[in-house]
């Protein structure tokens, strides 16, 4: 009796899985049809169902971004791209249209003007996502634990080889665990937003009555410093700090 | 002879006929009639202006109003003449003008109906005009209304009435297809002299494809609209196709200018004052194309096209080049156009198209042509038949699909002596524009988790490290079990009963005797002749032998003799069975086992 109320379950969950599975992919394929049908706020609106369905995937936040492109609205375009790109920061696509989207942007976007080798550094850190760090980290961890296993073994053949294989792989377990917890520490504590306003005033401190610094246009990428009631102190690229609402952007962390 | 006075006859005749000639030939004078303002409030005075305009006018005589409703308080005239050279070419426009200063008297909607003017034998009429004449404003503001119009024909200063100013957005159409190109026009019209500043935000142009085609300086230009004088400038001009159908909204623009009022005195300055005007947002309705007929292949075309196409030559050599030049032109949106294209030809090599596309050509928003240019390398000599293609579009005005057809060419090809390299007329395929990448239409990985936060990777993790102690452990009691000869006798001698005895085992579990002696008697002799490196099948009394040489412990050879006979009287006695004698001998034969994996 009891073996046959856990085959029930087990039957039950694969098949509620599986029907959730074919209802997305036929969700997918609907929102695909109109997004060439060029329908792009139905479009957008099934996208946005199979992102509740299907939390957290990128392509499906990539699909987003397209349809906020198409329907001129750049700064939800730019900021769905960022989030396809804290989920997969190798989604080449993302990285594409990222890019293009950048060049409609009233204010032009200083990344440029980092040097050359913390730009390669970052284009590095930033080349492969969470995940493959990930099974990175756990590779290297099981050769790891193998080469002491085989030290165990107190064969004293190739002892120096041994040795210097154990020194390489502790480096390695090194430098992929701390780059695994610091883009784990990134994709928990991202700051990042995008301006979603077409235009927005930033002021000295929190409200109208202070003094105004600069304005900001819809697109523009900037970190949150800190939030206090309705406004929210932000900071730009190009070192500019300022007070704006905090209707006016949105934040591309999950 | 000719006289003096004859010669003086002729050229007055001369002179006449020309003058009756160019007289026929110049271009006719333009009658129109036009308000300063069409809303007044009674008692208000207001202009009415009767206007003669041409190359050459006509002299006129003052034009005598109807019956009308307004009191008319005095006419004055005023006449000009604009000089312009274009290419070269003078022309002048004269222009004259009667101003009639009319008071309101009654309220209501009244017509000024057209006037008949005579100009020598030919008689001209002006069109009417509509006033709504309304209750009176207060003192102040009916007297700042009174205020007279500047010479040049802007307001001077006063109250600025909501019809003095207007932004209105144009659109060349409302009810355009899917796809179909139209032109928006953002005009200005103002009885002030005004200076626009800079336009608004940008607004959204949701669900259009927008092309702006406006040029860096706007223009004022006298004009009539609604019956009234005004100023227009044209500030932006856009051209819109739909890329859904339904009910659509052309977006509100907002547009910031200074209104400049001259200085009152000579010494003064020119009084500026800021505004904001807002157009209102316009509402179309975007007709869907009709469904494509299934033997056509629509190129995205919709307006109207034509197709010319050109072969630079018809026979060549092998290995020369001819090129195809097809030309699309024609007013549409030519930007989200598909190009033709062709099937393959065996030996024919197509290379292209070299794209160059023109837009809003000949100044004319929405007209454009695109040029493509197709390389032909023929391979091998023989006729090549080059088919004609289709290139389909939507005309809207005749509201069917249109195929123009590219015409189809014959190209001789002679055997070429040489075999030219394309390498020198290869170009690089230029960029028409860039686009967004397009949508993932399969997801690559559908239950997308963060591995760092999932239970299992980090249970795996601890297993890796859990088995450095295990497994140190387990080498130490291996290391420790290797010093202790009775286990390791034990061991092999489980292995022998598990590599011979396997089958023992089985039926000493599950009670067949006759198949337990059986299998001992065979694994122990199988066992043996292993052992002691005799061929297997020797006979059971060789092998005693044999073993009898080897070892020298009796008891055991006792012991091992008198089971194989055990298990040898069992196979030809019938019934002998008892699962007490089982257990014994099976104790039994594990110590023979065991004995002799010692010795052996």
């Amino acid at each position: 009796m009891k073996n046959k109320i856990v085959l029930l379950i087990l039957l039950i969950l694969c098949f509620s899985f599986v029907y959730a599975e074919s209802n997305a992919q036929e969700l997918l394929n609907t929102a695909n049809e109109t997004y060439r049908a060029n329908d792009f706020d139905k479009a957008l609106a099934l996208y946005s169902e199979l992102d509740q369905l299907i939390p957290k995937n990128p392509d499906i936040f990539y699909n987003i971004g397209n349809c906020y492109f198409r329907l001129n609205r750049i700064g939800l375009a730019i900021l769905y791209y960022k989030k396809t790109l804290l989920i997969d920061s190798s989604h080449s696509l993302a990285k594409k249209n990222l890019n293009f989207a950048l060049k409609f942007t009233l204010d032009k976007q200083d990344f440029e003007s980092q040097n050359f080798i913390s730009s390669f550094l970052s284009r590095i850190y930033y080349s492969v996502s969470l995940n493959t760090i990930a099974w990175l980290c756990l590779i290297f961890f099981i050769v790891l634990i193998i080469i002491i296993h085989v030290f165990m073994q107190k064969n004293d053949s190739y002892e120096h080889t041994k040795k210097l294989l154990l020194i390489a792989i502790i480096i390695l377990n090194v430098i992929s665990i701390s780059w695994g917890s610091a883009r784990y520490y990134h994709f928990y504590h991202n700051n990042e937003a995008v301006i979603t306003s077409s235009k927005v005033d930033a002021y000295s401190g929190p409200g109208e009555s202070y003094t105004k610094l600069f304005t900001v246009h819809e697109g523009l990428i900037l970190r949150v410093n800190k939030i206090e009631a309705t406004w929210t102190q932000v900071s730009l690229a190009n070192g500019f700090t300022g007070w704006i609402r905090t209707s006016t952007y949105k934040t591309v962390a999950l | 002879m000719i006289s003096n006075k004859s010669i003086t006859k002729i050229f007055i005749l001369l002179i006449m006929s020309t003058i009756c000639l160019a007289s026929l030939y110049s271009s006719e004078a333009e009658f129109s009639a036009y308000v300063d303002q069409s809303k007044v409030s009674k008692g208000q005075v207001f202009k009415f202006y009767i206007e003669i305009s041409g190359d050459d006018i006509p002299k006129v005589e003052q034009p005598l109003l109807p019956n009308i409703p307004f009191e008319n308080l005095g006419v004055s005239q005023s006449s000009s003449t604009s000089i312009s050279i274009i290419n070269g070419k003078m022309t002048s426009v004269k222009k004259q003008t009667y101003i009639y200063s009319l008071q309101a008297q009654e309220l209501g909607t009244f017509t000024i109906p057209s006037i008949v003017i005579k100009a020598g034998k030919q008689t001209y009429k002006t069109n009417e005009v509509n006033i709504t004449v309304t209750e009176a404003k207060t003192t102040a503001q009916s007297q700042q209304n009174n205020k007279p119009v500047q010479p040049d024909g802007f307001k001077a200063s006063g109250q600025m009435n909501e019809d003095d100013i207007v932004f209105i957005a144009v659109p060349s159409t409302t009810n355009p297809y899917r796809n179909e190109s139209f032109v928006v026009d953002y005009i200005i019209y103002t009885k002030y002299n005004i200076e626009p500043t800079r336009l608004g935000d940008e607004p959204s142009f949701s669900n259009f494809w927008k092309d702006d085609i406006s040029g860096s300086h706007t223009r004022m230009e006298e004009t009539i609209w609604k019956g009234e004088k005004y100023y227009s400038i044209l500030i932006r001009r856009l051209v819109l196709s739909a890329n859904k159908s339904g009910s659509l909204q052309i977006p509100s623009l907002t547009v910031y200018a200074d209104v400049i009022f001259p200085s009152r005195s000579f010494w003064g300055f020119a009084d500026r004052r800021s505004i904001s005007l807002q157009s209102k947002a316009i509402n179309i309705k975007v007709k869907d194309l009709p469904i494509v007929p299934n033997d056509l292949e629509f190129s995205g075309a919709v307006g109207d096209f034509k197709v010319v196409s050109n072969l630079s030559q018809l026979k060549l050599k092998a290995g020369e080049a001819a090129t195809l030049t097809i030309n699309i032109s024609g007013k549409g949106n030519l930007r989200q156009t598909s190009n033709p294209v062709f099937p393959n030809i065996t030996n024919l090599r197509v290379l292209g198209p070299e794209v160059e596309t023109r837009h809003n050509e000949e100044n004319e928003a929405n007209k454009a042509s695109r040029t493509l240019k197709y390389a032909l390398l023929p391979q091998d000599e023989g006729l090549y038949n080059i088919p004609a293609v289709n290139f389909v579009y939507f005309d809207p005005a005749k509201k069917r699909y249109i195929s123009s057809q590219i015409s189809s060419y014959k190209l001789e090809v002679e055997r070429g002596n040489v075999i030219l390299s394309t390498a020198n007329n290869q170009k690089l395929i230029s960029s028409e524009g860039s686009d967004i990448g397009f949508i993932i239409t399969s997801l690559s990985k559908e239950n997308y988790s963060i591995l760092f936060r999932s239970a299992w990777y980090w249970i795996f993790v601890i297993l890796l490290i859990l088995s450095i102690p295990i497994y140190y452990f387990y080498k130490k009691e291996q290391d420790k079990l290797a010093t202790n000869v009775e286990y390791l006798r034990n061991r092999k001698a489980k292995r022998v009963l598990k590599k011979y005895l396997k089958d023992t085992s089985f039926a000493y579990k599950h009670q067949q005797s006759s198949q337990f002696y059986d299998s001992a008697y065979k694994g122990i002799l199988l066992y043996l002749t292993d052992k002691l490196t005799i061929p297997r099948g020797s006979t059971q009394s060789n092998i005693m032998i044999d073993l009898k040489k080897k070892i020298e412990d009796e008891a055991l050879i006792k012991d091992l003799e008198s089971f194989l006979n055990e298990c040898t009287e069992y196979k030809y006695s019938v019934g002998a069975n008892s699962s007490v004698n089982l257990d014994k001998d099976y104790i039994a034969l594990k110590n023979i086992v065991d004995g002799l994996t010692k010795l052996l």
